[in-house]
């Protein structure tokens, strides 16, 4: 019995040391709904198919981010738009499929394709997931217009990359590298 | 050995036949020089340097594609400098190459990208903007289109002339040239005129960048998503061997598979893009019955009950002679066996046939007579070695595109002439043909004047009486005589009222010419031999053995039935005279139109709607679907198995890309399931245990040696017995009727280049290259009659008229006219009356 | 009908001199050059069809060359060559005084049908740059007194 309580006594101020440090801590939970998280700058959320400054899709309809998906979760289908360019007709992600590797992303030519940051998207309908391109070029206008805001701009001329280039050259990154 | 060299290539020794190039001799020892250019069947030009390699004491590096082999040569292929010197080139072709792969339809398949990632530079050292070859401000990625169905880039081409040179030395066409040099060259025809050669989709299959391509595949999807199978075209009957590229359901394109025996990795435009009328949506989805005078939408089930119990009691009224059968020779093997199974045996009727475009099919006697000369038949290879080609009665750029192209090599290798009677001009372009027209009808004529003039008779009767100068016909029987020729007999010689009188006189003149001369059938359809040879003809039984007591016991034996019908059954145009009469009681159309094609729609017309039953089974909606009291979908050949005997006497087994689309089913399904209701016994799985069983019969009382079947086709041996061909002595030359005032023009018909059938028409790129019916006139004709190309003109014959646009064709004899076939909205045999020869119409401009 | 009866004449003379028909494309070229001074479709094809080859292998040929002219050209060909040599020479200088003289542009021809004007790869004759060819004949160390007196020449020889 005197043992027992020599051991509680003993347990007592060394579980409340625990206790009391942590008090002071930061706490690593978030309220969630209230507060954000702050993400990674890698964070690959939901996709979003990417414009021109003009408002025009970048995609092409190539098919490399479906090539390169693992989880075979993009379908798409082209036509030719009324001045002979190659653009997608049907462009589909299954987001429930998809396990936001940012494959497709990497596979892209044309810049076209992104993960956003944005993860707040549970539905309550599979078939709900299966985003079209429309929704995902609105995707993409959404956080357009969230960016602009944040940055407090009317207009953004120069995007981070300039795309409109004459005709595109081999690997011009490379060319330091061949020297 | 003198006449071969031994060269050492990356030091291995390796011994070549002299005049052979560095490349074959790398490739004899395994060792893959990359090229863009070469092309085994083309002559070097070594116009991209890709094969650059090194030779010892050789100051430069040499394109190994266009150096022969030396005795003793040393070529290095994986020395630093060549491949130094290949990564230069690379670099060079690139350096003005829009890199827009991910728009371009040949990326991932494109010969420059597997180059550039093997071989090529890791970056470019050009800053300059690319060299763009503008066609049209409208058109912004520079494509252009060069032709009906090609479209072409020239930003992305990079030089290797494997399109002009496949359609100059191959083709024999001169559509296609590249103009001015470097990288101002461009692509087009001769005074810009569209790129518009019956073999213009092999460009595109060769082209090893994306700078050709067809507008069937454009923009439409990326070829790694594509399955690839193994198939044959059933578009002629040349046979050729195919790749479905299909995804799913949906064929995608036709491609060759390099059989170097039949088509040697060429195909022609009906072929390859026609073939993808498989893919319309405009195809027969369900299976229809006639319900209150409507065709309305139904299961197979009750389909197929309402059809066999429609033919059953129609049986028992009209007795089994009262159903006819009408196949077409599109139809598998197994299809057509079982289709004759179901009418012998099943249903008890002779009434069996294959043909019905034509009013004068050979009759058993003739048939037996043409099978004997697929005893000693030659293969396309072989033609080569003929000293002289005698085509008679068939332009066979239409009906055997491929074929053609071996007669065309077998003329530019030189040792070859080529002579064509025909009633239409016979023209290989860049490769010499001597071409004789006859009057339509004429052949019988002409043959008696050619084996007079061989005989050393007076020919001037005869020759009149073909409408070809008597001095003509002379000298070509001064060049025919004494050598060796490959006689090449259309179906206008067997299809014909004259026909026996005609194979009589072509084989008194096979035998009059040189030693080793040969006849040859080319029967005109993917598998008309096949249904020869499996009982689709009243007089012949399956197998290929006449239909006479002897055979009906061997075949009975194996089907396991007491007797079959005795021999005497209707052709095509008996049956359809008896029911236009009212005598048939059931006709079932197996795949076949003769509303649409046989030559008297007033008759066939009757037929369908006299006869009590009428079942049609079709992937398309037919003029002859129409009248029927029930239609079911046929899948078309990308969704069926089977196999087929090509008319050079080929057997080629392919295989299903893909399950029936919609509704339809596989052929031999159909008649298998109908058989089945009717009471026949057995069972099938898979067309390949009807082939076990097919086999079996054949082994009993074929002809043909089945028995060595291998990939890539069998060449079938063949054993048919010999007929007695009628004495000569007694024919006279017979004049055909002229035309009259009132009807001044002669009408002959036929196939379009581009087109097989209807079916054709369905695929996209038909309706660019081949978009209507048109009259073809001789513009000399033309010319009299103030008719410009393009008029509408009205042509009426004494059964009734039509109204069409006219287009010229230098061809077409003078005094005739051409309606193709091909078009059903065109209804061309309305013109026609079964019971004369020749038609006569007359022209009228509105 | 375009060609003479002498080039046809000569064009039949060619047709087996050598063991290709095709390998006779260019002399057959020379002569039609020779006769109308260029080389139209026209011309060509009737060329093509007395040497017996395909009108298309005769186009494609003569494409090839730049340096036979396509169209229609004046009396005088004026072709100044604009590479290295003569660049640093001042050929920039020689081919815009050229064109305000002569009031065309380049590759333009003179309203009376007289001259026209061409800028060609080097000629081969860099030790006298700058230079010029009119016609079969080089005019070489070329100055603007130069060159008005020969345009002066020209225009009153008409």
């Amino acid at each position: 019995m005197v043992s027992f309580l020599k051991t509680v006594i003993k347990a007592i101020p060394v579980g409340l040391s625990v206790t009391f440090k942590n008090i002071f801590r930061k706490p690593t939970t978030l309220e969630y709904p209230e507060v954000k998280p702050d993400l990674s700058p890698q964070y690959r959320g939901l996709h979003y198919l990417a414009r021109y400054d003009n408002g025009e899709e970048r995609c092409v309809c190539c098919g490399l981010c479906a090539a390169a998906c693992p989880a075979d979760c993009i379908y798409m289908e082209p036509y030719e738009n009324e001045r002979g360019e190659r653009k997608a007709r049907i462009y589909i992600i299954n987001e429930i499929r998809c396990i936001f590797c940012g494959y497709c992303e990497e596979a892209c030519p044309e810049e076209a394709i992104f993960l956003g940051k944005e993860f707040e998207f549970s539905k309550y309908e599979i078939p709900d997931f299966i985003y079209s391109k429309e929704m995902l070029l609105g995707n993409f206008d959404r956080i357009e217009m969230e960016r602009r805001k944040k940055l407090g701009m009317e207009f953004i001329r120069k995007t981070r990359f300039d795309f409109r280039m004459p005709t595109p050259s081999i690997g011009d990154s490379e060319s330091s590298i061949e020297k | 050995m003198p006449d071969q060299v031994k060269l050492k290539i990356e030091d291995r020794d390796v011994t070549v036949d002299k005049g052979q190039t560095i490349l074959d001799a790398a490739l004899k020892l395994g060792i893959i020089v990359p090229t863009f250019c070469w092309d085994p069947r083309l002559k070097p030009i070594a116009a991209c340097r890709m094969c650059l390699v090194e030779v010892e004491k050789a100051p430069k590096l040499v394109p190994s594609c266009a150096v022969p082999a030396i005795e003793g040569m040393v070529v290095k292929v994986f020395s630093e400098k060549a491949i130094r010197g290949r990564k230069a080139v690379l670099e060079f072709i690139l350096s003005n190459h829009p890199l827009d792969c991910p728009t371009c339809d040949k990326g991932g398949e494109c010969i420059l990208q597997d180059h550039t990632f093997n071989h090529g530079p890791t970056g470019s050292r050009t800053i300059e903007p690319r060299n763009r070859t503008i066609f049209d401000e409208k058109y912004k990625f520079d494509d252009f289109p060069l032709g009906p169905v090609i479209w072409l880039n020239m930003n992305r081409c990079i030089f290797c002339f494997k399109c002009t040179r496949i359609i100059k030395e191959i083709a024999g066409d001169d559509d296609l040239g590249a103009f001015n040099r470097g990288y101002h060259t461009i692509l087009h025809g001769h005074k810009n005129r569209p790129f518009r050669s019956e073999f213009s989709g092999n460009t595109v299959e060769n082209c090893p960048v994306g700078a050709l391509v067809a507008n069937s595949f454009r923009y439409k999807v990326r070829s790694w998503l594509l399955k690839k199978t193994p198939s044959v075209c059933h578009l002629c009957g040349d046979g050729c061997n195919i790749t479905l590229w299909h995804q799913g359901q949906k064929l995608f394109r036709i491609y060759s598979r390099w059989n170097r025996n039949v088509d040697n990795g060429l195909l022609c435009d009906r072929g390859r893009f026609g073939g993808l009328y498989a893919d319309s949506d405009r195809r027969l989805r369900n299976p229809k019955i006639r319900r209150e005078g409507k065709l309305i939408d139904t299961t197979w089930e009750e389909a197929l009950d309402f059809v066999a119990g429609n033919l059953e009691s129609i049986r028992a009224k009209f007795t089994a002679a009262g159903i006819g059968v009408i196949g077409n020779e599109m139809l598998s093997n197994e299809e057509t066996y079982l289709l004759s199974r179901i009418a012998r045996r099943v249903i008890g009727t002779n009434n069996i046939d294959f043909r019905f475009e034509d009013k004068f099919t050979p009759s058993t006697d003739l048939n037996l007579k043409l099978l004997y000369f697929l005893v000693k038949r030659i293969p396309f290879s072989k033609f080569g070695e003929f000293r002289n080609h005698l085509i008679i009665g068939t332009d066979t750029e239409v009906t055997h595109p491929i074929m053609t192209l071996w007669l065309k090599r077998a003329i530019s290798s030189g040792r070859s002439k080529c002579y064509a009677a025909y009633h239409r001009k016979t023209d290989f372009t860049l490769h010499p043909v001597e071409s004789i027209e006859y009057f339509p009808q004429g052949e019988y004529n002409f043959l008696l004047a050619l084996y007079s003039a061989l005989k050393g008779k007076s020919i001037d009767e005869s020759a009149l009486a073909s409408g070809v100068a008597s001095t003509l016909i002379q000298r070509w029987a001064e060049l025919l005589k004494g050598s060796k020729t490959l006689l090449l007999a259309g179906e206008a010689l067997y299809n014909n009222p004259r026909g026996s009188e005609n194979i009589d006189l072509l084989k008194a003149i096979c035998d009059l010419l040189g030693e080793g001369s040969v006849i040859n059938i080319p029967y005109d359809g993917s598998n008309y031999l096949g249904n020869l040879l499996w009982g689709a003809t009243p007089g012949i039984l399956p197998g290929g053995s006449q239909n006479d007591e002897e055979n009906r016991s061997i075949i009975c034996k194996e089907w396991k039935c007491d007797n079959l019908p005795e021999a005497g059954g209707m052709d095509t145009s008996q049956m359809l005279t008896a029911a236009s009469e009212g005598k048939m009681g059931a006709l079932i159309f197996f795949g076949s139109d003769p509303v649409g094609f046989y030559p008297d729609r007033e008759i066939a017309t009757k037929a369908v709607q006299n006869a009590s039953f009428k079942v049609a089974c079709e992937t398309f909606l037919t003029e002859t679907g129409k009248l029927c009291d029930a239609v079911l979908p046929l899948a078309p050949f990308p969704e069926c198995s089977g196999s087929l005997i090509s008319s050079e006497g080929r057997l080629q087994f392919f295989e299903k890309a893909f399950d029936p689309a919609y509704s339809s089913a596989e052929g031999w399904r159909i008649i298998l399931r109908l058989a089945q209701r009717l009471g026949f016994e057995g069972d099938y799985s898979s067309p390949s245990e009807i082939w076990s069983e097919m086999a079996s019969i054949a082994d009993k009382c074929g002809k043909v040696d089945y028995k060595q079947s291998q990939y890539g086709g069998q060449f079938l041996k063949m054993d048919f017995a010999a007929r007695a061909f009628s004495n000569l002595d007694g024919f006279q030359s017979s004049p055909l009727p002229s035309p009259t005032a009132e009807f001044p023009m002669i009408l002959t018909y036929g196939a379009s280049v581009y087109q097989k059938r209807n079916l054709t028409a369905y695929a996209e790129s038909m309706d660019k290259i081949d978009p209507g019916p048109k009259l073809y006139i001789n513009p000399d004709n033309a010319a009299k009659m103030k008719l410009y190309e393009g008029d509408t003109v009205r042509v009426s014959s004494t059964k009734g008229s039509l109204t069409m646009k006219s287009a010229f064709d230098y061809r077409i004899r003078p005094g005739t006219v051409f309606i193709p076939t091909n078009f059903q909205e065109a209804e061309f045999n309305s013109l026609l009356s079964s019971k004369s020869d020749l038609t006569f119409v007359k022209i009228e401009r509105l | 009908m375009y060609l003479s009866e002498q080039t046809r004449q000569k064009i039949m003379e060619l047709r087996d001199r050598y063991p290709a028909r095709l390998a006779a494309v260019l002399p057959v070229l020379h002569l039609v050059y020779d006769e109308f001074g260029y080389l139209g479709t026209d011309q060509l094809d009737e060329a093509a069809d007395a040497l017996g080859i395909s009108r298309l292998d005769m186009n494609e040929t003569a494409s090839f060359y730049t340096l036979f002219p396509k169209h229609k050209v004046g009396k005088y060909l004026i072709q100044v060559c604009d590479n290295i040599s003569c660049a640093l020479r001042g050929a920039d200088n020689l081919v815009s005084y050229l064109e305000s003289k002569l009031g065309i542009k380049v590759g333009g021809t003179t309203p009376d049908g007289l001259f026209t004007l061409w800028t060609v790869e080097c000629l081969g004759s860099c030790g006298t740059a700058p230079m010029m060819q009119v016609n079969d004949k080089y005019y070489e160390r070329l100055t603007r007194e130069k060159v008005d007196k020969l345009l002066e020449a020209w225009r009153n020889s008409k």
